[in-house]
């Protein structure tokens, strides 16, 4: 039996169903702002979850941040990972991606000490506030080792190998790579499972340590890349909404509004 | 060192340079000349040297070119370390390059390599002043990207004043084709490199399955797409409406997984990208991996029973009820019209 | 009691595990639970999968070991995505009336049936209802007599709820506690609780074609000379009634709780709709008379809510052993009566508002309307509730 050792890292994010208002200064007004695991890395603790069931092995999940709420990751201990460590930095909101993902290899390579080896590294495509879809090759970059995005499926690990399903522009693309590989994992071929009561009830008691910045001897400490601000998207739409329980009376307005507006429909 | 010269990064696809690469060149001159530096472009792989000639016309004033017999299939560890080799001892104010999957993998690690910031899907740049909001220093012209985030509910603006070079992936299809200068000299600047078996990813292709396209959907000026909402009987009224209005049928990523229509037609962000002139969105809620394929559409028009789908926020007309009414309602109408 | 009506982290963690799979797997398929009259397979097993099926159940034989306001929260969550009310009816039936069984059964059968019950692989229903007696319990005949390590039972039960679910649907079947007459002569006292499989040799059974909360069966069985083993027997002989009545407390509990929280969501859908309905040239919202009307049927719903866990909590309250059972009783017939005249009369005007929109078997506040016309007389009718809380209130001796 194989046993694969497998890091899955997680953000937290604001709720992307309510996403932050600007303030005046064009600065994000993050008081009330409700923080969840980014949607789209519980594809990758899906797709982690399924490899150990397959090979065996242990699932350690991995976050940076600097909110007090450590709860929100209870949900992925209930989905199944063996344990799961906090990394938190006051100074987080400033980082750049450089910087977190240095940070998060850092404490892979610690993560990697303690165990002896790390297999895999998985992540989701890209988080639901930044969307900038570097992290899993940053992190392939620091650690020196390769790294696959777009990953739709793992297919099979074998003699060292993995072989994936990965999105390309007009289709699909099957790779093999040696291990250990980086790979951000999409939202297309996984179902992330909805834990059990029981494995909700359970998480609530598993401990989540806290590390703090400090104690993984970081070098390099710059954040090179200034957010200089947030603006709201100015709708060019005509946002021009009908709605009425009488269907052809709102049709005529519709086409009405149409004409006045000088569209045809039929050329 | 740092010049105030912008390079482009011309990407290599199937033995030629990209088109939509070029189109970086219109935007590398325009930040160029207010920076007061010149433009270069890079070119890696293998046996690209015979591109040069390709590239000569345009209004570039250096190339700079990595040729070498293990650069291949983009690895991005050995392309990466390429263009870091040239970017490290030319330290332009930025490098562009166009957002594919592999252009962004190039442009993470070519950051972590150089120790500078990466901005990626920028959808526009421009040249301001920056000014520290701690220190209050001013760094004067520098380079300022706007993007996406949130899912596209904000835009923010970043810039790297201290580090450079600031490498930006852009958008495809943003800036036109670049005019060709002739009758002048272009400096070509050829570097080599080790690429050793640690600077390969080595990752074998066992297969590609590409989408038959058999519909080219960016051709289309009038597409009606079904979505969630729309289901095998929708889409039969979506048939009708878009062979009405002579039309395609486009479909989101849902519509097509549930076999309502084929995956050549599904638009979005693994699907096709389209800029119809009409775009109706049929049970279509607006989730963003679909709008971001038909986000430019020139009017868009949304047909939803949810009033509060996200769809209606980026529509021009939108319709709230259901589709199975409102379809047959609207095709009806369209023939009383045409007759 | 330091008011505190606000849940607690883990029972918020627990609801948004329901919540989640309710809005994927459960809100979709509602229409077919109607037509299809039956829940998916692939819904009960999901749902069992998540351990919604052993909530209270002791956590040695493999349930949660959960307390009922713990298990009215996930109830919540599949009444709002569920209004035809029958998955909340396979829920509460199985969490009050296996409760029961396991808290009067013995070793023996909570080791063999309620371990299964608890993983969602059996199904426990209640049989008290006879065709000639329903509220009037004393009133019926079926009976069983000893036989060496077993009882023989015969008589016929009816409008027993999952008889088709306990035979067909469940891997491991299912059984409903069955209340008959082991000493006529000794009255309420005679009575005792069996659990009966439904896929006894004997079990003859019909199934009605009922007018609402379809997705859930509804009919009688015979039991022709059934043998059920000693260990099948829910309590001792004599004190089934006494058993059951306790049952009724429970169920009532939650069947309060899915009323008023089907209301609630009931009242939402209608105010959306009447929102952009218009008549006259203006949004049948815009309407004082329709809005008077929506505003005492939210206030009611509200307070229907708080009782309802008022009475869940008094269940609590009485497994840790601090409160007295007519206490319990009492609360228990006057949430139900409540939430089920609250719900009634706030669906019907529900209806109403929406017009013919709402003349559908496709509308689920009208799918609501119909399922909660069963409590008029479900685990015990309105007016037995009446009799209930007059009873304690006044004290047994008023009582004709």
């Amino acid at each position: 039996m194989m046993s694969l050792n497998i890091i899955v890292l997680i953000k937290s994010v604001p709720d992307p169903k309510s996403p932050p208002t600007l303030k005046v200064d064009g600065s994000l007004d993050l008081k009330n702002v409700k923080i969840v695991v980014n949607p789209i890395d519980k594809y990758a603790v899906e797709a982690a979850l399924q490899l150990k069931e397959r090979y065996g092995g242990k699932i350690i999940g991995l976050s940076l941040g600097d909110h007090d709420n450590i709860d929100i990751f209870r949900e992925i201990i209930a989905m199944g990972v063996d344990s799961f460590i906090y990394i938190k930095d006051p100074d987080y909101q400033r980082f750049d991606t450089l910087q977190k993902s240095y940070v998060l290899s850092r404490a892979i390579k610690k993560i990697e000490k303690d165990l002896g080896r790390v297999d895999l590294v998985l992540c989701g495509v890209e988080s639901s506030d930044t969307n900038m879809g570097v992290l899993a090759s940053q992190i392939g970059e620091w650690l020196k080792i390769p790294s696959i995005s777009y990953v739709d499926k793992i297919l099979e690990i074998k003699n060292g190998s993995i072989i994936v399903k990965k999105i390309i522009e007009d289709g699909f693309m099957t790779l093999r790579s040696r291990m250990p590989v980086v790979l951000s994992i999409a939202d297309t071929g996984y179902e992330p499972r909805i834990p059990s009561l029981r494995d909700t009830i359970m998480a609530r008691r598993r401990e989540i340590p806290i590390w703090k910045t400090t104690d993984l001897s970081l070098e390099f400490r710059e954040t090179v890349l200034k957010t200089v601000r947030f603006k709201q998207i100015e709708s060019k739409r005509l946002g021009k909404i009908f709605r009425d329980e009488d269907v052809d009376k709102m049709i005529d307005r519709f086409f009405e509004e149409l004409k006045r507006d000088g569209v045809s429909l039929l050329r | 060192m740092n010049s105030r010269d912008v390079y482009v990064y011309l990407d290599v696809v199937e033995g030629r340079i990209s088109i939509s690469s070029l189109s970086l060149i219109t935007k590398a001159r325009e930040l160029a000349k207010i920076l007061g530096g010149g433009v270069g472009a890079i070119i890696v792989g293998r046996d690209v040297k015979k591109l040069v000639k390709d590239v000569e016309e345009y209004d570039i004033d250096v190339i700079h070119i990595i040729d070498h017999p293990k650069l291949k299939d983009h690895d991005v560890i050995s392309y990466s370390k390429a263009v870091s080799e040239i970017l490290s001892k030319t330290r332009p104010e930025a490098l562009l390059m166009i957002s594919t999957a592999l252009g962004k993998e190039i442009a993470s690690r070519i950051a972590v390599r150089l120790r500078t910031a990466v901005a990626t899907d920028c959808i526009d740049l421009y040249i301001d002043d920056y000014k520290d909001p701690v220190s209050g220093e001013v760094s004067e012209k520098t380079i300022h990207c706007i993007r996406y985030v949130f899912r596209g509910e904000l835009s923010a603006v970043v810039a790297s004043p201290k580090q450079k070079p600031f490498i930006a992936t852009v958008i495809p299809g943003l800036y036109p084709a670049p005019q060709k200068i002739f009758g002048r000299k272009i400096e070509v600047k050829e570097w080599s490199i080790e690429v050793s078996e640690d600077d390969l990813m080595k990752t074998e292709v066992l297969e590609i399955q590409k989408i038959e396209r058999k519909i080219d959907l960016s051709k289309a000026k009038v597409i009606v797409s079904g979505g969630r909402g729309a289901k095998a009987e929708g889409f039969k009224l979506i048939q009708e409406l878009a062979s009405l209005l002579k039309g395609e049928v486009g479909a989101t990523r849902p519509a097509v997984d549930a076999g309502w229509t084929t995956p050549d037609r599904m638009i979005g962000l693994t699907g096709q990208t389209v800029k119809p002139d009409i775009y109706i969105a049929v049970g279509i809620s607006g989730a963003p991996q679909h709008t971001i394929g038909m986000r430019d559409s020139k009017i868009i028009i949304a047909i939803n029973k949810d009033p509060e789908a996200p769809i209606f926020k980026i529509s021009d007309y939108g319709l709230v009820g259901d589709l199975f009414v409102i379809l047959p309602k609207i095709i009806e109408r369209l023939r009383q019209l045409k007759s | 009691m330091p008011w505190d009506f606000e849940f607690t982290k883990e029972q918020e963690d627990l609801r948004m595990v329901i919540r989640e799979f309710a809005e994927k797997h459960i809100a979709p398929r509602i229409i077919e639970f109607e037509e299809k009259r039956m829940i998916p397979n692939e819904i009960i097993e999901g749902l069992a999968k998540l351990d919604v099926f052993g909530v209270v159940f002791p956590e040695k034989y493999g349930g949660l070991g959960l307390d009922p306001i713990t298990a009215g929260v996930i109830l919540e969550e599949i009444v709002r995505a569920d209004l035809t009310f029958s998955l909340a009816v396979a829920y509460l039936v199985h969490t009050s009336w296996g409760y029961i069984a396991s808290k009067y059964g013995s070793e023996k059968y909570n080791e063999e049936i309620i371990t299964k019950a608890a993983k969602g692989r059996l199904w426990i229903g209640i049989a008290t209802t006879e065709p000639q007696a329903g509220s009037d319990v004393a009133g019926i005949k079926s009976e069983a007599r000893k036989e060496g390590s077993y009882y023989i039972l015969n008589g016929e039960k009816a409008y027993i709820s999952g008889i088709r679910e306990a035979r067909e649907q469940f891997p491991d079947g299912g059984g409903h506690l069955t209340l008959v007459y082991t000493d006529k002569t000794k009255k309420h006292r005679g009575m005792t609780f069996f659990y009966v499989p439904m896929r006894s040799p004997g079990i003859t059974y019909r199934l009605e074609k009922e007018f609402g909360r379809k997705g859930w069966s509804f009919g009688s069985f015979a039991m022709e000379n059934v043998k059920i083993p000693e260990e099948y027997r829910i309590g001792e002989e004599g004190r089934g009634f006494y058993i059951a009545m306790e049952g009724f407390d429970h169920a009532r509990a939650y069947i309060a709780l899915a009323n008023a929280v089907g209301t609630k969501r009931a009242l939402e859908i209608a105010a959306e709709y009447i929102k952009q309905r218009t008549a006259f040239g203006q949004p049948i919202a815009k309407f004082e008379g329709v809005q008077f009307q929506l505003a005492q049927h939210w206030a009611e719903a509200e307070a229907a809510y708080n009782l309802a866990y008022k009475a869940l909590w008094a269940l609590k309250k009485e497994m840790e052993g601090r409160i007295n059972r007519f206490e319990v009783t009492k609360i228990c017939a006057a949430a139900k009566y409540f939430a089920v005249t609250t719900a009634k009369k706030a669906l019907d005007d529900a209806m109403r508002w929406m017009g013919a929109y709402a003349y559908t078997e496709e509308n689920p506040v009208a799918l609501a309307f119909k399922a909660v016309k069963s409590y008029d007389w479900a685990e015990g009718a309105l007016e037995i509730m009446l009799l209930i809380i007059a009873r304690e209130v006044l004290g047994r001796e008023f009582i004709r």
